[in-house]
């Protein structure tokens, strides 16, 4: 039973290279003793008996019943936290589950809203090796009643030409090991550091909704950007604004209202956490 | 032309210095990126201003700069916008 903040996860499965990646990556999160309540009694499973000779995948499953097309045992940890994603975005309507990273230093917190591709993930490992706290890299979870957001601070999924840019970045990076030929490509999850671990259950009040973009050979540029497409961004982001209807979006418009609109475009990830530094201190653009 | 509003329950989000601003139709439950114009005109039709000439006429007295012809091709502009959007629907007087 892991404790993912807000959340509480029994995990069981017979595949061991699950049983390692869930070591390696949750190491520093609490386990809950066997008897406490789950929010998500989740299996990742190969077949029993002979079949797991001539059918060798594992399968999802969320409280007993199959989810998801069955993925090779080698994909049993990316299918495991993308499952864990759906269990949470399609079940935990109390919050606005934003599809965004969010990251915080000095008090003050970045949200990064974006679609896939757009070099989010990269670059909240990059700010998360730099000493800014990881609270989520995929789920932002925005309280409606008091404005703050958590994120559980689960590992970093990293795709294709990110794995190797972030292992250049801090060789030393803990991840693991890259798995090729998934739905999104070659993947790897980052570890989360400790210390944003250890500081799980502290939400943030959001103060920046950045937008990143990737892009090649581009300088790090961070400028304003329209608080109406940035409401627009963070609703199409989102996985149930359809399902909280008004409050939904006087949701969104207090979270725009709050925050400062941002667009930033990079390529280099030491530019990028210099922007993102002098933001913290202050430095607005 | 006259123009009706279709949304019995209209929501607005409108920033400072922005040139749109999202609206919230509850009836249909949709969002929309609009104009900021388009707002300020749906606030007026809420407040009973309904034609062409007299939003026009409205926004002429706020912008007494700008000639009555640009502002009337904005205003329909801005109307025909939210017609695509079903948000207002035009009948002739």
């Amino acid at each position: 039973m892991l404790d993912i903040h807000p959340f509480v996860v029994r995990v069981k499965s017979n595949v061991q290279t699950l049983a390692r990646d869930l070591a390696l990556m949750y190491a520093d999160f609490h386990l809950v003793a066997g008897d406490a309540f789950a929010d998500f009694h989740i299996e990742v499973s190969r077949p029993s008996g002979l079949k797991r000779w001539f059918d060798p995948q594992a399968v999802f499953y969320l409280d007993r019943r199959q989810f998801f097309v069955p993925l090779s045992p080698a994909q049993s940890f990316a299918a495991f936290e993308w499952g864990l994603n759906w269990c949470v975005a399609a079940h935990s309507h109390q919050y606005l589950i934003i599809h965004a990273a969010v990251v915080e230093k000095n008090g003050k917190a970045a949200v990064l809203p974006a679609p896939p591709g757009s070099g989010k993930s990269t670059l909240c490992a990059g700010l998360v090796q730099r000493g800014w706290r990881l609270l989520s890299d995929e789920l932002a979870l925005y309280d409606m009643q008091t404005g703050l957001i958590s994120g559980m601070a689960r590992p970093i999924n990293l795709k294709n030409a990110s794995i190797d840019v972030i292992q250049k970045f801090e060789p030393g990076i803990v991840m693991t090991p890259p798995v090729p030929n998934t739905t999104k490509g070659t993947v790897a999850l980052v570890r989360p550091p400790r210390a944003s671990v250890a500081r799980v259950q502290e939400p943030v009040n959001p103060t920046w909704i950045v937008l990143p973009r990737f892009e090649a050979e581009s300088a790090a540029v961070l400028c304003a950007h329209s608080k109406a497409k940035t409401f627009l961004t963070i609703a199409e982001q989102s996985f149930n604004y359809d399902i909280h209807g008004l409050r939904g979006f006087e949701a969104v418009k207090g979270l725009i209202d709050r925050s400062a609109c941002l667009r930033f475009t990079y390529s280099r990830l030491d530019d990028a956490v210099r922007v993102f530094d002098d933001l913290a201190e202050g430095v607005l653009p | 032309m006259d123009w009706l509003l279709r949304g019995a329950e209209l929501h607005f989000g409108e920033w400072d210095d922005d040139e749109f601003g999202v609206l919230y139709n509850a009836t249909s439950g949709d969002t929309h990126l609009v104009q900021s114009l388009a707002i300020e005109i749906l606030q007026m039709m809420q407040g009973g201003v309904t034609t062409t000439q007299a939003l026009s006429m409205a926004l002429g007295r706020a912008f007494p700069d700008v000639p009555a012809a640009s502002i009337e091709e904005n205003v329909l502009a801005a109307l025909y916008q939210l017609q695509r959007a079903g948000i207002v629907a035009s009948h002739s007087t």
